[in-house]
């Protein structure tokens, strides 16, 4: 019975909790604190500029394969913006699609390391970042086309007894563009991790139940793996995701439909 | 949970951009731009 007295939340691991803070009498009553999410974020950012500084093979032509891997990236990335934005203006914003490609990515990775932590999969955080692709978008578009930026929320040839019906409802899709990017991201990866430690959790209390338990409890290991590989590849996924649509929003922004 | 409160929140949110931040000045001033003189390096050999 005792494993059955210890069962905690799935959604326990995604508690933030303070690790080290640091209550500074100064600037109002600062508290700078470091929180658990705050050091898995600052390992993804070493992880990133150290990989990023490995895969540079100092800069020798025949490429080995830390930079194939950085490379293919590279490529990766380079085809989504030129491919989505503009063949030419939109490689002025491939260092930040590469760099929330990078950072989602792994991030997304460092949650399949098992009792570590997956920063993205807390809304707060993909929220603000996809409110800020969005914002940066639509501030885009007006310094661009003034207030012909609004001529996004027309479709093109509708009748003018439509008008404001379909005004109403590309404008509703324009600001549920905010959430739907952030919710994606987090939702994909809270489900998986949730989903994952819920098995994880039966099958610990199947295999431990006895001798013949612990082979009857193979079969959802089996499953746990599986879903394990298919996480590995939602985090790839989703990071592409996330760069494909915020460059299909700033499109929007710069052409206009 | 303690992501909803503000302390929390503003803290992750600080964390993160600052951290984005960082990463885009750095991959767009040292790390990008060496794989561009890279590509150019592979097209001057091989194409001209």
């Amino acid at each position: 019975m005792s494993n059955f007295i210890n069962v905690i939340s799935p959604l326990d691991q995604f508690e933030v909790r303070n690790l080290l803070s640091l209550d500074a009498p100064i600037l109002g009553n600062l508290s700078l604190s470091l929180t658990n999410i705050g050091l898995y974020l600052t390992i993804a950012g070493y992880l990133v500029f150290i990989i990023g500084l490995l895969s540079s093979n100092n800069n020798k032509i025949v490429p080995n394969a830390w930079s194939i891997s950085q490379e293919s990236i590279y490529a990766t990335v380079h085809s989504i913006v030129t491919g989505q934005i503009n063949e030419k203006n939109g490689q002025v914003y491939f260092p930040f699609m590469y760099v929330l490609f990078v950072f989602i990515l792994v991030n997304n990775l460092i949650g399949m390391v098992p009792y570590s932590f997956a920063a993205t999969s807390h809304f707060i955080l993909t929220f603000s970042l996809s409110f800020t692709v969005v914002l940066g978008a639509t501030i885009l578009g007006f310094s661009k086309h003034g207030l012909k930026f609004f001529s996004l929320f027309v479709p093109a040839g509708c009748p003018l007894a439509l008008l404001p019906l379909l005004v109403m409802i590309e404008f509703i899709s324009y600001l549920a563009r905010n959430v739907s990017l952030g919710l994606r991201l987090a939702a994909n990866i809270l489900s998986g991790h949730m989903l994952l430690n819920i098995l994880s959790g039966f099958t610990y209390n199947i295999m431990t139940s006895g001798f013949l338990f612990f082979f009857l409890g193979l079969f959802p290991l089996a499953f746990i793996i599986a879903f394990s590989g298919l996480e590995l590849g939602i985090a790839f996924i989703q990071a592409q995701v996330f760069v494909v649509l915020s460059c299909s929003y700033i499109k929007d922004g710069l052409d206009l439909h | 949970m303690p992501q909803l409160v503000p302390f929390f929140f503003v803290n992750q949110v600080v964390f993160a951009f600052a951290i984005f931040v960082m990463l885009i000045y750095v991959f767009s001033k040292y790390i990008l731009p060496r794989f561009v003189r890279l590509f150019a390096t592979r097209l001057f050999i091989s194409k001209l």
